[in-house]
């Protein structure tokens, strides 16, 4: 349920990220089936406007490979941003984890400390889960070629699901947790930093941002694909394109894709 | 082609599943081969994307057993489809989901036709083009290079 005090407010969301409408257009949803689905319904914004969708409560929100996402009323903030590319430009390599430096960003701005980065993007808290990333690539007829990047962060644990300690949300670290609209402007105003550097130089620039966030750095980590093929090996930290270097049998080796894990000792 | 990237390029060949590997840097040329006693396993190693890029210079995982040019002849004529990036090809929305297309399916301009990941960036990748699937080209869950054939619309 959302506490009317906690409904997300479009005059303060603005406010908080400092962006004029010239390059930032919000769009807010009591609910809706998945921030990433519905904001393709929205028209395409033009070339260096920050599209954002908010919504109070999502009925099926997805997150990578046909995952679910929960979200729970006020208790969390989904949202969607989405951004139009130049025509012809690369596969955005690194896209997903210099989204990922914006939102700790974000949080790091609003006095939340002890947040990291889980290859590629998820978003740890102490640890624990606090919040989840999916990007999505889609071209149109025309050939533009748009970004989505679908957020869920929990603000508040679900009272409604058994306590799980893989599970953070903010109030374990601030009590009261931030205001939403706050959080979403401030989120606003990172993302639309990150995707115009991003724009002109790519993942490079986030590269390091990244790094000083690595959760992993130093600890071996196992790598699983969806097809069961496994890799172990020390998480050195990632390439200029976003890509995991491991380092196994004294090699480095790049990794693409699959889930990431501690190695069990 | 200096020492460092030639073992680096080594490496890389003897930790994948590719079987051959050929990179051409100006006028020179480096022909990497491994000889392959059981099956490739399944890697999530790709071979950098700039090098990737170099003409010649992969072999579709999908065919690393066979001959490419047996597998090129092979090919129906139409619209090759490409991978526009590095990454692991997903031919369903989901592990549990029915595949996006068959062979023999027609499909139309924009019909989704897989799902390209690298880094959790999904790239869903529509058909350009109107017409029947003659083939497909990788199998699913496998690595793409850049540029690398996925599909044949005729």
């Amino acid at each position: 349920m959302i506490n009317p005090d906690d409904k997300l407010d479009g005059a303060r969301i603005r406010a908080a990220s400092g962006l004029s409408e010239q390059r930032f257009v919000l769009e807010l949803r009591d609910a809706c089936p998945s921030t990433n689905s519905t904001i393709l319904e929205l028209a395409l914004p033009a070339r260096g406007v920050l599209q954002l969708l908010a919504c109070e409560s999502q009925t099926a929100g997805r997150g990578r490979r046909g995952r679910s996402w929960l979200s729970w009323g006020s208790g969390s903030l989904t949202f969607s941003a989405r951004w139009q590319f130049r025509p012809g430009n690369a596969a955005p390599a690194g896209l997903s984890l210099a989204a990922g430096v914006a939102v700790a960003q974000a949080l790091e701005g609003m006095g939340v400390r002890g947040v990291a980065l889980k290859w590629p993007n998820d978003i740890l808290l102490d640890g624990a889960k606090l919040g989840g990333i999916l990007t999505e690539l889609a071209t149109d007829s025309a050939g533009a070629m748009s970004a989505v990047i679908g957020i869920g962060l929990n603000l508040r644990h679900n009272d409604t699901c058994l306590p799980d300690v893989s599970i953070a949300a903010l109030d374990d670290v601030l009590q009261p947790p931030p205001d939403r609209s706050a959080l979403l402007g401030a989120c606003a105003a990172q993302l639309a930093a990150m995707l115009e550097a991003f724009a002109s130089s790519g993942f490079a620039a986030y590269r390091q941002a990244w790094q000083a966030r690595n959760a992993h750095v130093g600890r071996l980590v196992r790598v699983s694909g969806e097809m069961g093929a496994e890799r172990e090996g020390l998480c050195v930290g990632v390439d200029d394109d976003g890509a995991m270097l491991i380092e196994a049998h004294g090699q480095p080796v790049r990794i693409l894709s699959g889930d990431v894990t501690l190695r069990p000792a | 082609m200096d020492l460092r990237k030639l073992k680096k390029l080594i490496d890389l060949v003897q930790e994948s599943g590719i079987s051959e590997l050929e990179v051409t840097e100006g006028e020179e040329k480096v022909r990497i081969a491994k000889h392959v006693v059981a099956a490739p396993a399944q890697t999530l190693v790709h071979v950098p994307a700039g090098i990737a890029a170099a003409p010649g210079a992969t072999v579709p995982a999908a065919a690393a057993a066979a001959p490419a040019a047996a597998v090129e002849d092979a090919q129906p004529e139409g619209k090759v489809v490409k991978s526009p990036m590095v990454g692991t090809f997903y031919r369903a929305p989901s592990p549990e989901a029915k595949n996006f297309v068959e062979l023999g399916q027609s499909v139309s301009v924009g019909a989704p036709l897989c799902i390209i990941e690298a880094m959790k960036l999904m790239n869903e990748i529509d058909s350009d083009a109107a017409g029947v699937v003659k083939a497909i080209l990788v199998e699913n869950g496998q690595p793409v290079e850049f540029g690398q054939p996925l599909f044949i619309i005729g």
